[in-house]
């Protein structure tokens, strides 16, 4: 990647920038857009104009069964119906996560904390990395499906702790795929809403990394431990930050 | 060591080889008469020291000894410095973007031997320091973007710059949002007011320019470490790749004087060389361009016309003989010495070509043909200059070779077991392997799509430069005279010269290097017209790199134009390790390979530590025209992504290489009638 890799990739069509778009412009619809939802896995030919004229486009067709992967997992995609990671878009990653380390300084020291902990044993390894036989695209979708469900039971993990007082709202960022979460209260319990476009305003920051999520879920590893470790961290108004902290430690216990 | 009578006049001896490396061992050679004094000095002399002219002076290169020390005296390069000439750090805008929070001078402690923290947070040190080093980060925009994040007051009053600084502090798309407009701004030139007001940028680069030349000065040690001032130019019509990195001779009195010429001036190349012609009337300074990656050019880096596609002249030729005295033959994006379609009957033409063939830089345009490959690979680009050469009377294309690793993470980590990647995206981690790097969509003209991956990089390489000191000056006025070669990320030390008196004894000669600049030119020099009924002959030898793989062989590669006019090119095996024989089609057999990928080991029980050769070309035409550049092959050995495998404990798909021969490739001596 060059500064002129950069312009390119912006300005030509089907470019990276223009994929983020999302996958309504791909014309396959997401989960919400209504009853038919369980038809987003079928692989239609996609509605771009660089490939109005044929019939595959084999790139284009992965990302939108990722889409459709997502909606039929379960994502809520947010408003404006942006659905883009770098899951879907593999090749934004380096800017994604680069920027990650711009708006959060040394967010990325995160990934390498976690795979040394892996290393060292004290987080789970990912079984796809094992399964040669699967190429990158396929090993993207399944870490989708699988992130999407630890992240809405990490969520669901925390709603019986309700009552500890104001919480400052809080935003999840996986860093490898660069997947964005938020966690909702609703009717007094907290809900993921995986794969969002980014933080809010007054959002604490997590930055963490899937296996993590699986250890807390899996009552191996409390936050606290995660955050001491390295392979958490929050960002935000100290304030804030600590209340999250104090929120997600007690509720996060290693069993 | 094999010997094939009639064809090749080859030998080879371990003891020869030290000496051609400067080793300190008892001169075994006939004292030779004391010399008269030499006129000139290597160091700081920019055009050939060895040539003719001075060598008939009697003793330009100091090769003769005097008294009792043989080396008294002796003025040739004795050293090989292994440097880095591309290295990108938080001030280029893609890496600042991409996460690199590296500065220049973190990049200097890490290419001098001290342990930095990578921008990913991993540890990082090299297993040897390097010699020297060139932070090359682009002219465009040279630290603006960092400004921009920082908030210099001069951008942030704009409404669209500020509102980029608020975004990239925002994180998710918001951050990801402002990259895109702010790199779109940049490719279609509609960026804010204030980037490209002189009166409001041009301080804030002159003020990122000198803290970068400052920092240069800073870590400049003459004779420990070189920190040479230089700068990528990055020009990309259509997303083809005729980057050149500039190179300063001088320190920052001169350089401060100017500001880096820069794509978004110009992406004409030959605006570039009019503006290096400036900078050296107005300052009295020296600046060479090194080019790069024409693998990824789509066949424009050697095209036979100008940049506004008109036929090229003998004043074009010239002008870019002077200015682009180097290509880099590989780096991180690959290999472009050559390509399998286009060089057939090399067996060694698929290196560092798979992923990187598949088209230009952003795969933004037609698939890479066979048609653009004449003039899109290094070999061919040779070739075209002898067909110019013939046809305008100056060869345009008449450069030596290097090579360097473009790293936008500020760390010249490339060994194969140290290799901290391209970008910050590819240090160290079990998955690095599988991001897609770049791809394309499927398309009616242009065909399938094309993925490249992070396997498909190379770790990458370095420049070797053959110079009498480890300065500035001394580094400069080397690549200047082409004495350097390439190497993939070895630090093999070879020799080559060319002359027409070589015998089999001085590649047995404990005085190697003597009897080549004594005899003969180096690397990047000339032959003039032969001698009636001399063929060139060619001493060429390689010592391995002290801690890497033994030697599986030495090539000679020969280009010419034949009476017909048409470019021809051929391999010779010249020296080679073991007892190996070459077959009925000619070729020698492989060297073996002791690679143990579920390990990530091998073992130098094949190949030799040391090889040398006298060779003579035995299809010399005394009025061709021709090229001749030393291969050196080692053998097979781990790649990068087996060290992955094992360390991570990960599996890669079937398609990844897990080992490969590394190699050297020198810069080429021409023989011109």
């Amino acid at each position: 990647m060059d500064v002129a890799d950069l312009v390119h990739a912006v300005s030509a069509p089907g470019s990276a920038a223009r994929r983020t778009a999302g996958c309504r412009r791909s014309g396959i619809p997401l989960a919400h857009d209504g009853p038919n939802a369980n038809r987003q896995l079928e692989l239609k030919p996609l509605a771009s104009p660089r490939h109005h004229a044929s019939p595959r486009a084999p790139r284009r067709a992965w990302q939108a069964l990722l889409c459709a992967l997502a909606a039929a997992v379960g994502l809520t995609a947010a408003a404006g119906g942006a659905c883009a990671c770098g899951l879907e878009d593999p090749s934004s990653i380096a800017m994604r996560r680069g920027m990650l380390n711009i708006a959060y300084p040394q967010s990325l020291h995160v990934g390498t904390a976690v795979w040394q902990a892996q290393l060292a044993g004290r987080l789970p390894r990912d079984p796809l990395a094992q399964r040669a036989d699967l190429g990158p695209e396929a090993r993207a979708a399944q870490r989708l499906v699988t992130a999407t469900a630890l992240l809405q039971r990490f969520a669901a993990g925390l709603g019986g702790t309700q009552g500890t007082g104001p919480r400052p709202s809080v935003a999840i960022v996986l860093t490898g795929p660069v997947l964005w979460s938020r966690l909702d209260l609703t009717f007094g319990e907290v809900h993921a809403q995986v794969h969002v476009d980014g933080p809010r305003g007054g959002d604490v920051v997590v930055v963490t990394e899937m296996p993590v999520i699986e250890a807390i879920v899996g009552g191996r590893m409390g936050f606290a431990e995660a955050v001491a470790s390295g392979v958490a961290r929050l960002y935000g108004p100290q304030d804030s930050v600590d209340a999250v902290q104090r929120w997600l430690d007690a509720s996060t216990r290693r069993s | 060591m094999n010997r094939v009578p009639g064809v090749f006049q080859l030998a080879a001896s371990a003891a020869a080889i030290l000496m051609a490396f400067g080793a300190s061992v008892r001169a075994q050679a006939p004292k030779p008469a004391p010399a008269p004094e030499p006129e000139v000095a290597v160091k700081g002399v920019v055009d050939d020291p060895y040539g003719a002219e001075n060598r008939a002076k009697g003793d330009a290169a100091g090769t003769k000894a005097k008294g009792y020390s043989p080396y008294a005296g002796r003025r040739y390069p004795t050293r090989v410095y292994f440097g880095d000439t591309h290295n990108h750090t938080s001030n280029s805008g893609d890496a600042f973007m991409a996460g690199d929070r590296l500065t220049p001078e973190q990049a200097y402690r890490f290419a001098r031997g001290e342990e930095v923290v990578s921008s990913t947070g991993v540890p990082a040190k090299l297993s040897r320091p390097l010699d020297f080093l060139v932070v090359a980060d682009h002219a465009e925009g040279l630290g603006v973007i960092t400004q921009l994040y920082e908030g210099n007051p001069a951008l942030t009053s704009d409404p669209t710059l500020a509102g980029w600084n608020k975004a990239m502090k925002a994180g998710g798309d918001e951050s990801a949002k402002a990259q895109a407009e702010l790199t779109k701004a940049q490719a279609m030139g509609t960026l804010p007011a204030p980037v490209k007001d002189p009166k409001v940028v041009v301080p804030i680069m002159k003020s990122v320019w000198q803290q970068y030349t400052a920092t240069a000065e800073k870590f400049n040690e003459p004779g420990r470490f070189t920190a040479m001032i230089g700068y990528e130019w990055t020009s990309v019509p259509g997303g083809n790749n005729l980057h050149r990195n500039v190179l300063f001779r001088d320190n920052k009195d001169k350089a401060d004087q100017i500001l880096p010429f820069s794509a978004w001036q110009s992406e004409d190349p030959e605006k570039l060389w009019a503006w290096m012609d400036a900078y050296e009337k107005k300052t009295g300074g020296r600046l060479l361009a090194i080019a790069h990656n024409a693998n990824l050019s789509n066949g424009r880096m050697f095209e036979l016309v100008d940049f506004a596609g008109k036929p090229l002249t003998k004043d074009y030729a010239e002008r870019r003989a002077r200015f682009d005295v180097l290509q880099e033959i590989i780096q991180t994006k690959g290999a472009s010495e050559t390509h399998p379609l286009l060089s057939p009957n090399d067996e060694f033409a698929n290196f560092g070509t798979a992923g990187w063939e598949y088209g230009n830089l952003t795969l933004t345009d037609k698939p890479l043909g066979k048609a653009m490959m004449p003039t899109n690979y290094i070999r061919g680009g040779l070739l075209r200059g002898l067909e110019q050469q013939a046809k305008l009377g100056a060869n345009p294309f008449k450069f030596g070779v290097v090579g360097s690793t473009d790293v936008h993470n500020s760390l010249t980590a490339i060994d194969e077991d140290n290799f901290f990647g391209k970008m910050p995206i590819q240090e160290p981690s079990p998955e690095r392997w599988e991001h897609k790097s770049k791809e394309s969509d499927w398309d009616a003209k242009l065909g399938p799509a094309r993925t490249r991956y992070t396997w498909h990089y190379m770790a990458a390489g370095y420049a070797a430069v053959w110079a009498t000191e480890n300065t500035r000056e001394a580094l400069w006025d080397a690549m200047q005279r082409k004495e350097v070669y390439g190497t993939s990320g070895t630090r093999m030390s070879v020799r080559f010269f060319g002359g027409y008196d070589f015998t089999a004894a001085d590649a047995k000669s404990r005085q190697l290097a003597d009897a080549g600049y004594a005899k003969g030119v180096p690397m990047g020099g000339d032959l003039k017209a032969a001698p009636a009924g001399k063929a060139p002959t060619f001493l060429v030898a390689a010592l391995k790199d002290s801690h890497g793989a033994n030697l599986d062989r030495i090539q000679i590669i020969k280009g010419w134009v034949d009476a017909s006019g048409k470019a021809q090119e051929k391999i010779y095996d010249v020296s080679w390790s073991g007892s190996r024989k070459p077959g009925k089609d000619g070729k020698l057999p492989a060297v073996g390979d002791t690679v143990d990928v579920a390990t990530a080991t091998w073992t130098n029980t094949i190949g030799a530590p040391e090889l040398s050769a006298v060779w003579k070309d035995p299809d010399f035409k005394p009025n061709q025209r021709a090229f001749y550049y030393a291969r050196v092959i080692e053998i097979p050995t781990p790649r990068w992504t087996s060290y992955d495998q094992v360390r991570f404990g990960v599996k890669m798909n079937k398609d990844v290489p897990m080992k490969h021969q590394e190699r050297a490739w020198t810069s080429p001596i021409w023989y011109t009638p």
